[in-house]
C-alpha cells in the first residue's frame, strides 16, 4: 500500500511536469501518436485480412489439380474426373471452369465462373457487386460479353451477390456451364482444373502423391498451400511496410534521445533540487521513468484507438490505395478487427519499450551527477 | 559536530579552465551553533556550503558530520543524509514551477511518507509561521521574490533536519524582507539546530544570533570573529 | 499532490472508457460479421472458389493461389509482381512444396 500511494504521488509529479512542459512535449507527442497510429494499422490491417482470408479459406477446395504444359498452365481433360474419383479417401471430383475476361470498355479484369447445372437458365448470370457497380447492371438487365472470336453474347442479369460476400466474389460472373464454355472457348471433354474433395485431413498429401502419380504433367495444389500463400502474402506486405516504418521509428527514437539528452536548464535544475532535498537516484529516476510512461502510454493509446477507428471504422482509407494498389474494380469490404492479446503485446514492445529506453538511459546519466554541479550548470 | 579537514576543492581539474575554489580549509562547527561564512562573491562561500551540505565531495580532505566521514559515504547514504540531517536554502529558491506552494514545501518528503499524514499539518503550520499561510494553494510561480525565499526556507524545515545551511537567503530580498528572514533564521537555534549561512549582507552578520563569523578570501578562512 | 491525485483517475478512467468503446464496437462487428461470412463461406463452396477478391487488376494477382509461376516476372525480372501490386505482393510460393 505503501508503495502504491509513494508511485501514486509520482504520477501526479510527473503528471505536473509533462504539463509544465507542454510547448516542449507537445511535437513529440504528435510524432509519436502518429507512429504508433502507422505502425498500429498495419498490425491489424494485416491481422483482419489474415483472419478473413484463413476462416473463408475453410470453404476452399482441398485439392486443385492443374495441368501443366512447357511449365503454363492448361486445360485439364475430363478423362481423369475418373480415375481421380477412384484415389481412396476422395469424397468428391469436380471439373471447375473459370477463367478471365477483359472487359473492353472498362479496362476490368473480370473472373468468370461456372454455376451448378440447374441454377441459372441459358443467357442469364449472377454478378459480383464489384461487377454491377462497375457496368452500371441490375437485375433484369443485360450485359454484353464478347467470345474468343469476336462475337457478342447478350446476357441478361439474373442476379447480384449480397454485399457482404463481396471479399470473394466482387469481381465475379456466374454463369451456366454452356454458355461459359462458348465465352472463354473451352472445349467439351476439358476443364480449366479439377478439385478433389478430401474429407481426412491426414489423407491429403497421401492423396496429393497419387495424384502426381498418375497424372505426372499435373501441379496439384492444396488448400493448406493455398492458406499459407495468404499468411505469407499479407505477412510480407507487413513486412515491406514495417521496413519502410523501422527507419521512421530509428529517426524518432534518435529524436527522442537527442531531446532527452539535451536536458534543459530547467530540468537539470530539477533534477539538482531533488537530489538535493535528499531524493535518491532511484526515486529520481523513477519520476523520470513516470514521464515517458505516461506519454508513452497516452500516445501507445491515442495511436492505437486512432489504428483502430482508421482500419475498422473508416475502412483504412489511408492505406488502401498503397495496399491495394491501381485497380479498375476495388473490391468494397469492411474489415473485422481480429485483435489479440499477442498483437496488443507486439504493439507495447514495439511502440514503447524503446522510447523508455531512449529517454531513460540519457535522463540516467544527467541524474547520475551530483546535485551541487546540476544545480549550477542551470 | 561538523568537522571539516583540510578540504580542497578544483573544478575542471587538469584542463585549461582549471579552478582552485577551496584550499586546505579546515573547520569545527559545534552542534546548536550559528555560523556565518562572509567574503566576497568567488571566495569560495558556497562551494564549501555545498560541501557541507553533502551537494558535493570535495578534491581532497574530509568532511565529519556526527561522528560520520561524508567523503568515504556511497552515494545512497548521502542522499539519506541530505534528507535527514541537512536543510539547504539555495542562494536562488529553486521553486518547481506549475506545483503549489505546499506540495514545493512537501518535495523532500514526498517519495519517503504519505504527506496526508501529519507532514501536511506540518507544512501548513510552517506557511503560517512563515508569513505564507494564505498562499499555500498558490502556485510557485506566482510568488514574490521574499515569499518564493520564505517558501524554500519552509522546504528545508519540512523533515526537521537538525543542521539548516543557506546561502546568501538574502541576495535577491530588500532590506525590510530581509530583515524579517533573519528575524526567521534566528528563531531556528532555539530549536537546537545547528545554522550555517554564507553572506556577505551585513544584515546577516550583525543580527544577535550570530554566534561566529568566518571571513573567506580567494579559498580560505581568513580570520573567525 | 491533492490537485493531481485527482487528475489521475480522471485520465485512467478515460483510457478505460477508450478501450471499453473499442471492446464494444469490436464485438459488434464481429456479431455482423459473422452471418456475413456464413454468406460468404457458402459462396465458396458452391463455386469452389480458392482464392480472395483482393487485386482483382491482373490475372496474376487475382488468383495468387493457383496462378501461373511465370506471371510474376512479367514486367521485369527483379520486380516482385507487376505494377501495381508489384510493390507489396510476392509471387506465390510454387505450391505443394512446404
Amino acid at each position: 500500500m505503501k508503495i502504491l500511494s509513494r508511485q501514486r504521488r509520482l504520477f501526479g509529479l510527473a503528471l505536473a511536469a509533462i504539463l509544465r512542459r507542454r510547448s516542449r512535449n507537445l511535437p513529440l507527442v504528435l510524432l509519436y501518436t502518429a507512429l504508433v497510429f502507422v505502425f498500429a494499422s498495419v498490425v491489424f490491417c494485416t491481422a483482419a485480412l489474415k483472419r478473413e482470408a484463413r476462416l473463408l479459406l475453410r470453404g476452399a477446395p482441398e485439392i486443385i489439380v492443374q495441368r501443366l504444359v512447357a511449365g503454363r498452365q492448361e486445360l485439364i481433360a475430363a478423362d481423369h474426373l475418373e480415375s481421380l474419383r477412384l484415389i481412396p479417401g476422395v469424397s468428391h471430383v469436380r471439373g471447375r471452369i473459370w477463367g478471365y475476361h477483359f472487359e473492353e470498355t472498362t479496362g476490368a479484369n473480370l473472373t468468370l465462373v461456372a454455376a451448378d447445372d440447374s441454377r441459372l437458365a441459358p443467357g442469364t448470370a449472377a454478378l459480383g457487386r464489384g461487377v454491377a457497380r462497375l457496368l452500371g447492371a441490375d437485375p433484369g438487365q443485360t450485359i454484353s460479353l464478347r467470345d474468343p472470336h469476336g462475337e457478342v453474347h447478350s446476357i441478361r442479369v439474373a442476379e447480384v451477390f449480397s454485399p457482404a460476400s463481396e471479399l470473394a466474389a466482387a469481381d465475379l460472373i456466374e454463369m451456366p456451364v454452356a454458355d461459359l464454355r462458348l465465352l472463354l472457348g473451352v472445349p467439351e471433354g476439358f476443364f480449366t482444373d479439377i478439385t478433389l474433395r478430401v474429407g481426412n485431413e491426414n489423407e491429403r498429401r497421401v492423396v496429393a502423391a497419387k495424384v502426381r502419380n498418375l497424372i505426372p504433367e499435373s501441379r496439384v495444389i492444396l488448400r493448406e498451400d493455398i492458406a499459407r500463400t495468404y499468411e505469407e502474402l499479407f505477412d510480407w506486405r507487413a513486412g515491406f511496410l514495417f521496413w519502410v516504418f523501422s527507419s521512421l521509428a530509428a529517426a524518432f527514437l534518435f529524436f527522442a534521445w537527442s531531446q532527452a539528452a539535451m536536458i534543459g536548464g530547467e530540468e537539470k535544475r530539477e533534477i539538482g533540487l531533488l537530489k538535493a532535498v535528499g531524493w535518491e537516484l532511484p526515486e529520481v529516476l523513477a519520476l523520470k521513468t513516470w514521464e515517458s510512461l505516461i506519454i508513452a502510454l497516452a500516445c501507445f493509446l491515442c495511436g492505437t484507438s486512432l489504428a483502430y477507428v482508421h482500419v475498422f471504422s473508416a475502412g483504412a482509407f489511408l492505406f488502401v490505395p498503397l495496399l491495394q494498389g491501381w485497380a479498375v474494380l476495388y473490391p468494397r469490404f469492411a474489415l473485422v478487427p481480429a485483435i489479440d492479446l499477442p498483437q496488443i503485446v507486439l504493439l507495447f514492445a514495439v511502440a514503447v519499450v524503446p522510447y523508455l529506453a531512449a529517454t531513460g538511459i540519457p535522463c540516467w546519466r544527467a541524474a547520475a551527477a551530483e546535485p551541487d554541479e546540476l544545480l549550477r550548470q542551470a | 559536530m561538523i568537522v571539516v579537514d583540510r578540504v580542497t576543492k578544483i573544478f575542471d581539474r587538469g584542463r585549461p579552465e582549471e579552478f582552485t575554489a577551496l584550499s586546505g580549509i579546515s573547520l569545527t562547527i559545534a552542534a546548536g551553533e550559528t555560523v556565518v561564512l562572509m567574503g566576497p562573491s568567488g571566495s569560495g562561500k558556497t562551494t564549501l556550503l555545498s560541501i557541507l551540505g553533502a551537494l558535493c565531495r570535495p578534491t581532497s580532505g574530509r568532511v565529519q558530520v556526527a561522528g560520520r566521514d561524508l567523503t568515504r559515504m556511497p552515494e545512497r547514504s548521502l542522499s539519506l543524509l541530505r534528507r535527514r540531517t541537512f536543510g539547504f536554502v539555495f542562494q536562488q529558491p529553486h521553486l518547481v514551477r506549475g506545483l503549489r506552494v505546499i506540495d514545493n514545501v512537501l518535495l523532500p518528503a514526498l517519495p519517503v511518507s504519505d504527506p496526508e499524514e501529519g507532514l501536511r499539518e506540518r507544512a501548513r503550520s510552517l506557511l503560517e509561521r512563515l508569513g505564507l499561510g494564505c498562499r499555500a494553494e498558490a502556485r510557485a510561480e506566482s510568488l514574490s521574490c521574499g515569499e518564493a525565499q520564505r517558501a524554500a526556507l519552509a522546504r528545508a524545515l519540512i523533515l526537521d533536519p537538525p543542521i539548516v545551511i543557506a546561502d546568501e537567503p538574502t541576495a535577491h530580498l530588500d532590506t525590510a524582507r530581509a530583515a524579517e528572514l533573519i528575524s526567521l533564521l534566528a528563531s531556528l537555534p532555539a530549536g537546537g539546530k545547528t545554522l550555517v549561512i554564507a553572506s556577505h549582507d551585513p544584515l546577516v552578520a550583525e543580527a544577535s544570533f550570530v554566534e561566529r563569523i568566518l571571513a573567506m578570501r580567494d579559498g580560505r578562512i581568513l580570520e573567525a570573529g | 499532490m491533492r490537485r493531481r491525485s485527482r487528475t489521475a483517475p480522471w485520465i485512467l478512467s478515460a483510457a478505460v472508457a477508450v478501450i471499453f468503446a473499442v471492446w464494444l464496437h469490436a464485438a459488434r462487428l464481429e456479431r455482423t460479421a459473422g452471418r456475413d461470412r456464413v454468406e460468404t463461406l457458402s459462396l465458396i463452396e458452391r463455386l469452389e472458389l480458392s482464392d480472395l477478391c483482393l487485386f482483382p487488376e491482373a490475372p496474376h494477382t487475382r488468383h495468387p493461389a493457383v496462378v501461373d509461376r511465370h506471371a510474376a516476372f512479367r514486367l521485369h525480372p527483379l520486380a516482385f509482381d507487376p505494377h501495381p501490386t508489384g510493390m507489396f505482393v510476392r509471387p506465390p510460393r510454387p505450391p505443394g512444396t512446404p
